[in-house]
């Protein structure tokens, strides 16, 4: 009953996120967390089908690419799985955006991203997300 | 136990690696900072500063020198990318201890940081080639200058006390008053200095001091 509970609280998360030594340090994060699952790590969009399959992932943090830009791959898979949230990371590092349709806010020490991480499988955390979902 | 700083301009990042290190045992994480400014606050309660390149404006050269000068025991290490491998060269000659780069596992970060606690660098065979190759430049340098660094100076204790002195850009006055002896006596000094250092001025006297200093004579 309980190990069910904790199950359907887990968010399932997937990491598409550039350089090694940040998406190593989140791994080590999000793996130990009980409120987190990490279905899936890769260094490019273009692997991301890896991420993908199986365990499908709730949400996926990204870092953009060397233009500042969201990878064309990244853009793709959005189109293809709506209810996907992206957690955006900067080149640098740095959180620019949560979830779809949400207003940006900046998160700056892993807690705080853990727990927009948390948030973002929580259907009730995030009603107006939802609705906005549910409309297209 | 390692006291760790660490010092990245995006709070994010250093609180991640903050919250990894923190996990291992040998290591605590005494701080973090995005500014030299903050980074120095801290700088006598830690053993190893953890440095990225990205702080601004020239940030992380600077920090690295007041850090050297504050607490010299601290070990640094820089955290970047280096797209030239120049720019592992130029922060190792700023006084950091060895470089990580941001494609590393955690495990080479880890690695290094143990490495750097016990006076130790691990660096790749392709910095190895290239620090072999950057002392065989300083070392064709040093032959033009007419400065001999195989041999330690043939110094007494009051001469290299005096060329310190003059390393820390003290006037014979200044010297003769730090040292309690005539200006006539530091004069003396000075000249058997310059002439054992077979340099020209106080300035090469100085620069030939770091040199001995860097080579640990």
């Amino acid at each position: 009953m309980v190990a069910s509970s904790e199950r359907r609280a887990c968010t399932r998360v997937g990491l598409v996120v550039r350089p090694r030594l940040l998406r190593e340090m989140l791994v080590r994060l999000i793996g130990r967390h009980p409120r987190l699952c990490l279905v899936g790590s890769v260094s490019e969009p273009a692997r991301l089908e890896r991420v993908l399959t199986g365990q499908a992932p709730q949400c996926l943090v990204v870092t953009l690419d060397r233009s500042g830009n969201l990878d064309e791959d990244l853009r793709r898979v959005c189109r293809r799985h709506p209810g996907l949230r992206l957690v955006v990371l900067s080149a640098q590092g740095r959180l620019l955006r949560t979830e779809r349709g949400r207003p940006a806010r900046e998160v700056d020490t892993a807690e705080a991203l853990l727990e927009t991480l948390c948030h973002a499988g929580s259907d009730e955390d995030h009603p107006s997300i939802n609705k906005q979902e549910q409309q297209r | 136990m390692a006291r760790i700083l660490i010092v990245d301009e995006i709070r994010l990042n250093a609180s991640v690696m903050a919250a990894v290190l923190e996990e291992e045992e040998d290591l605590e994480v005494v701080g973090t900072a995005t500014t030299v400014e903050e980074a120095l606050a801290h700088a006598g309660a830690c053993d190893l500063v953890l440095v990225s390149t990205g702080l601004p404006e020239g940030g992380t050269t600077r920090l690295i020198a007041a850090l050297r000068e504050v607490n010299p025991e601290v070990s640094i290490l820089v955290v970047g990318l280096a797209r030239e491998p120049h720019d592992i060269l130029h922060h190792i000659e700023a006084g950091a201890s060895g470089y990580v780069l941001r494609e590393d596992s955690v495990e080479e970060l880890l690695r290094n940081i143990r490495a750097a606690r016990r006076g130790r660098a691990l660096v790749s065979p392709e910095i190895a080639a290239l620090l072999m190759e950057r002392i065989a430049q300083l070392a064709e340098l040093a032959a033009e200058s007419g400065i001999d660094l195989s041999q330690p100076p043939d110094l007494t204790p009051r001469e290299r006390e005096v060329l310190e002195l003059i390393g820390e850009g003290l006037t014979n006055q200044q010297i003769a008053d730090r040292l309690f002896i005539e200006v006539g006596t530091v004069k003396n000094h000075v000249h058997s200095i310059l002439s054992k250092l077979n340099v020209g001025s106080r300035e090469e006297a100085a620069r030939y001091l770091r040199a001995l200093e860097k080579k640990g004579l």
